[in-house]
Formats: structure tokens, C-alpha cells, sequence
């Protein structure tokens, strides 16, 4: 089983340190986000994907360009009733994943199992548009390419939170309330200095992935609604 | 080409400033001010043409009611920046008395070096003696001033300015109209399409037919004819299963009238065309074709639209450049931002088409989010 991986940076997912758009496991480096998933795999499996060279990453760029293919192909996908507002970045970038997920298992011909990160209320999209909705369109995303191996992975409002939550003082307790808080990195009290004052000093991304890694940050304490149904939804995949 | 434009206190333009590409597209919320965007441009060009009261009278309006009702100035002020191939940087700025209709200070700089002031009562040319302004005019000095007078950097931009051609009061009830002469120009609303048409150069109409028979099909030639009054009736042949068929201007479809007068401005020698709402009365099938011919027209363009068609027929560079979004801040005056070049906005274009991002996105909360950012009030 693969596990094929994309981000938004090197801060959650990783990225490729050859600079290229798409790297195996080799060239890969992984930030905690990556580290979460391997760690929630590793958990169900008994098996480390990282560790044992079965993943592989594709960049946000290399995405977008691939969503941009599928883009021509179609008419303007219109807002209705039923499809909302600021979720099409979101469903086209869960195609253009399942696009690239299928290409692999013809490939590998191995099982891919495809997890797609994309924060909240990140840049893409900032307070516009409903959490539940963007991950919604990303499993519609999915859908739409009939890849049935998707897992929509959604901090709400940022990965900041997550991490926080097993950085902050009382650790583990309470975190729900970190899904309130604004993902703007120019609010009064933004996340991202939150969870430096909670360190004691930046960390950045690999110093973050390398705390996940020593168990810092125990993801499978982590209780959080966005977190929790993320953990739901890559429990039933690797099912 | 017009690079950049300021206008304080015009309606709701206060402190307004906005970048212009060679094609340009404003988008934004109802009442955002877009099309006072277009009246600010026409407006600018009118000083240049004087005769400012009949561009009063021709919109209906009062001089009175020129001015922002959110400032306590009396005068509007401006400034164009045009670059002129191979001559450079042409500015032109000023303050119109809106009293007495004329602009009581204007000076137009080549590359930083004054070409024209006025200040005081008084002009100077090139830096040369200053005289006293014994005539009246409205408008501009430029539009009096007689050409043999002035550096041909001056004559190049008041060309530039007064072919600037506004249509944004096109409307399908005056485009119907018969009319006695045009004057080689259609009216603001369209009016004396059946003349302009009739007077164009067998060359243009040749053209013109060309392009509306790749639009309609069925479209066969348009026919002009005098009335003995002097009026020109205009109306258009169209071939059906083989059968001919001719229809006059006021029973022809809103879609083809706009469609004639779009492009058959795009034939003449205006430097500037601006329409109001492009997208009216158009089937989204002619949409790609009409959107193409503006982007790749001789004259710059300037546009708005409420129609993601509009947006998604647009190349990512084009939109990039030429999109602007048009909205009021907290106080009500009237802002722009180039739309895709808003981070979110830049991100989503990555993935899709501009008018899928356009579409995709809520306005008005991004509007809430860019008041709060403080951004857009200056470039």
C-alpha cells in the first residue's frame, strides 16, 4: 500500500527537497502533518509507510496544474442550491489528487490510499465558506473521479491548532476550543504565535515534524471534531 | 495606452486611483461604483474635447451633481498617465472648476519635463513665455488650443483622450432607432446606429459583415437605406433553410444590435472603448468569439461584467493583468484591486478558470475581508 501524499507547504505536509514537484519517499521531507498520518497508519497497520519507502508527494503546484487540466475539459461548475460558495478549490484539488492516485496504482499497481491537506480557513479560501463544506467538496472531489481511497485532511482553522493542542499548557484538554479561533496570521492573537509562545521559541517545520516523531506531540491524543473526523475517515479507508 | 488614472471628487470616486492594462474588466457588488468608473473615463475625455455642458445635457445630469456627496471639495481633481510608444511617460493632471466648467489648473509632463501649465489665468507651452488666457473654453486648454501650437506629444495625447469612446448607456431601444446622420459616431446609448452604419467605408461594412456572419450563420449582409426624410433605415438579411429573409432594426434581437455596435466599434479609430454590463442581451454561446475580439482589438477596452462566462473565456495573463474588483470601503467610497492578484484569489486561479474563481468565491464577505485588511485604498 502507497501513501500518496500533498500539502500546502512545508510546514504541514513537506515537501520535496530536490525542489522538484513530485518525489518518493527518498527526497521527501516530511513535516508533522505527514508524521501525523505515517504515525495513524502505522498505528492501525503495524506498519511505518514512511520508514519503509511507501510514499509518495506531490506538491500543491504539480496539483493545481493537473486541476487545471481538468478544468479545461468542462464548463464553469456554477454554485447551487446544493453545491456552495468556496468549495471548488477544494473539489478540484481532490480530483486532480485522485487523478494522480489512480495513475499510480496503474503504475505500482499497488493499492494508493491518497490524503489531501489543505487548511481550513488557509489562503486558499480564509473565512469564506463553511469547514464542514470544503471537506464535503474535497470526498465530492473524490467522488467525481470514482476513487474511493481519498481521506480529506482539514484543521479547522490550521494545522497550528492541531499542534497546539498537544503544545499548550494542559495538553490534550480542551482543544475543541482551538476550532474557534481565527486562522488569519494577522489577528490579534493568531495561532502560529500561540504555538511559539507555547515552544518558547519558532520552530519551523522540520524542528515540528521531528517533535512529532519523538512523540512531543501525540497525535492519537489529539481530540479535536476536525481532527477526529479525520482520523474517522482514514480509519475507514484503511479498512 | 492609458496606464493609470486618479479622480477625486467625482460621484463616488474619492481619492480613486486605478491601473489600466490593455484589456480591462471591472467586477464588483451592485453600487460598487464600475460604472461610475466609466463616467469618470468619458468624463476625463470630454475635458479634453470641451464642451463639457453637452456632455452634461446629453446624460442628463447637472454639474451640480458631479460631485461626491462624501467630500467638501468643490473642485475635481485628476491625473492621467498615458505611455506613448516611443515617446514615453505623458502625464496629465489638474483641478476642474466644476463652477465654471473648465479645469482652472492642468499641466501635462513628458517624462517629468512640463510640455503645458496652466495656473493662474495663464498657459505655457514648452517652457516658454507664459500668456494670459483671454478666450473661454470648457474643459481643457487642449481642447481649444489650436494643434500647429502645440508638441506633437500634446496633440498625441489629446487624440488619445478625445477618441475614448463610453457606450455605457448601450441600450437596444436606442440602438433601434432610425437616425438622419451619425457624424461617423454612434450616440451614448447607441443612438444612430442606422446612420453610423449607412456612412461607414465599404471596406468596414465588408468587415463588419465578415464578422457578424462568423457570430450569426444565417446572417447574409445588413442594408442601409434613405428615407426621403433624410432618415436611414436600417435592416438586416438573414437566410433561413434557403429562404431569404430581411428584418428591420426594430424587430431585430437585443443580442445582434449590441453584437453590430460592439464590433463595429471596434472598426473605428477610437483608442479606448468602454462598455457597461458587455454580457447584456448575449447568448452564452457568442460569448467566447465577442471576448476574444475585445481582448485582441486594436483599441484598449475596458469592460464591466456580472457573467462568470465573461471571466472563464479570459486567459489566466489577461485576467491577471486586466480584472479589477470594484467595491466601496466603510466609507463609502469607491475602491479597486486587481482581483486575481488577491492571494486567495491568485491560489484559487491556480486550479481553475477566472470565472470558476469568480464564481466560487462570496464577494461580499471578500469584500468585508479586504476592508479589514485596509487594503486596496492605495496601489
Amino acid at each position: 500500500m502507497i501513501l500518496l501524499l500533498s500539502g500546502e507547504g512545508k510546514t504541514d505536509i513537506g515537501e520535496c527537497g530536490n525542489q522538484s514537484r513530485y518525489c518518493d519517499v527518498e527526497s521527501f521531507v516530511p513535516g508533522p502533518m505527514a508524521i501525523f498520518i505515517d504515525q495513524l497508519v502505522e498505528k492501525k497497520l503495524q506498519f511505518s509507510c514512511l520508514e519503509n519507502g511507501y510514499v509518495r508527494f506531490i506538491n500543491e503546484h504539480a496539483l493545481a496544474a493537473i486541476g487545471k487540466g481538468l478544468a479545461k475539459k468542462r464548463r464553469p461548475s456554477m454554485p447551487s442550491k446544493k453545491k456552495r460558495k468556496e468549495t471548488l478549490y477544494f473539489e478540484l484539488n481532490a480530483r486532480a489528487l485522485a487523478v494522480k492516485a489512480k495513475l499510480l496504482m496503474a503504475e505500482l499497481k499497488d493499492e494508493v490510499i491518497a490524503v489531501l491537506f489543505r487548511d481550513a480557513d488557509g489562503t486558499a479560501s480564509t473565512t469564506r465558506g463553511l469547514y464542514e463544506t470544503k471537506r464535503d467538496s474535497m470526498l465530492r472531489g473524490f467522488a467525481i473521479e470514482e476513487y474511493v481511497k481519498g481521506v480529506p485532511m482539514v484543521p479547522k482553522p490550521k494545522s497550528e491548532a492541531w499542534i497546539l493542542c498537544a503544545a499548550k499548557e494542559n495538553p490534550y484538554n480542551h482543544c475543541d476550543q482551538l476550532e474557534g479561533m481565527s486562522g488569519n496570521d494577522n489577528s490579534s492573537n493568531p495561532l502560529k504565535q500561540q504555538l511559539d509562545n507555547a515552544l518558547g521559541e519558532h520552530v519551523g517545520a522540520i524542528g515540528l515534524a521531528n517533535m512529532a516523531r519523538d512523540g512531543d506531540f501525540d497525535v492519537h491524543r489529539i481530540d479535536m471534531p476536525s481532527m477526529n473526523w479525520f482520523k474517522d475517515c482514514l480509519d475507514a479507508v484503511l479498512s | 495606452m492609458i496606464n493609470e488614472v486618479y479622480i477625486d471628487n467625482f460621484k463616488s470616486l474619492v481619492g480613486f486611483r486605478m491601473k489600466l492594462d490593455k484589456f480591462n474588466c471591472l467586477i464588483g457588488l451592485n453600487g460598487a461604483g464600475k460604472s461610475t468608473v466609466l463616467q469618470s473615463l468619458d468624463f476625463l475625455a470630454q475635458l479634453a474635447q470641451g464642451d463639457v455642458q453637452d456632455w452634461l445635457d446629453a446624460r442628463h445630469w447637472d454639474k451640480s451633481e458631479l460631485n461626491s456627496k462624501l467630500s467638501k471639495k468643490q473642485n475635481i481633481s485628476f491625473e492621467i498617465i498615458s505611455n506613448q510608444r516611443g515617446a514615453g511617460e505623458l502625464k496629465w493632471f489638474g483641478e476642474f472648476n466644476r463652477q465654471n466648467l473648465y479645469c482652472s489648473s492642468e499641466t501635462i509632463t513628458l517624462n517629468g519635463a512640463i510640455l503645458l501649465k496652466v495656473s493662474k489665468g495663464h498657459f505655457t507651452i514648452n517652457g516658454e513665455v507664459s500668456q494670459p488666457i483671454v478666450f473661454s473654453y470648457q474643459g481643457s486648454i487642449l481642447s481649444v488650443l489650436k494643434e500647429k501650437e502645440l508638441p506633437s506629444e500634446l496633440i498625441a495625447l489629446k487624440t488619445e483622450l478625445s477618441s475614448m469612446k463610453s457606450m455605457d448607456l448601450l441600450s437596444p431601444h436606442l440602438l433601434r432607432q432610425k437616425a438622419r446622420a451619425s457624424e461617423r459616431d454612434l450616440g451614448l446609448g447607441g443612438e444612430k446606429l442606422s446612420a453610423f452604419l449607412h456612412e461607414l467605408s465599404d471596406e468596414k461594412r465588408e468587415k463588419l459583415e465578415q464578422y457578424l456572419k462568423s457570430y450569426y450563420p444565417s446572417f447574409r449582409k445588413y442594408q442601409t437605406s434613405s428615407l426621403r426624410s433624410g432618415w436611414k433605415k436600417l435592416s438586416v438579411h438573414e437566410t433561413f433553410g434557403g429562404q431569404p429573409v430581411e428584418t428591420e432594426a426594430r424587430h431585430l434581437n437585443d443580442g445582434m444590435l449590441r453584437i453590430m455596435a460592439i464590433v463595429a466599434q471596434t472598426l473605428t479609430e477610437h483608442s479606448f472603448l468602454l462598455f457597461d454590463e458587455i454580457e447584456d442581451g448575449i447568448n452564452p454561446e457568442l460569448i467566447e468569439q465577442l471576448m476574444d475580439q475585445l481582448v485582441d482589438a486594436p483599441q484598449q477596452i475596458l469592460v464591466t461584467t456580472h457573467s462568470p462566462m465573461i471571466l472563464n473565456y479570459l486567459e489566466d495573463e489577461v485576467a491577471r493583468a486586466g480584472v479589477q474588483l470594484v467595491y466601496k470601503n466603510q466609507q463609502g467610497l469607491t475602491r479597486s484591486r486587481a482581483f486575481y492578484e488577491i492571494p486567495s484569489m491568485a491560489k484559487k486561479l491556480e486550479v481553475m478558470g477566472p470565472g470558476e474563481v469568480f464564481v466560487d468565491t462570496e464577494l461580499m464577505k471578500l469584500v468585508d475581508e479586504l476592508i479589514e485588511e485596509g487594503e486596496g485604498a492605495e496601489l
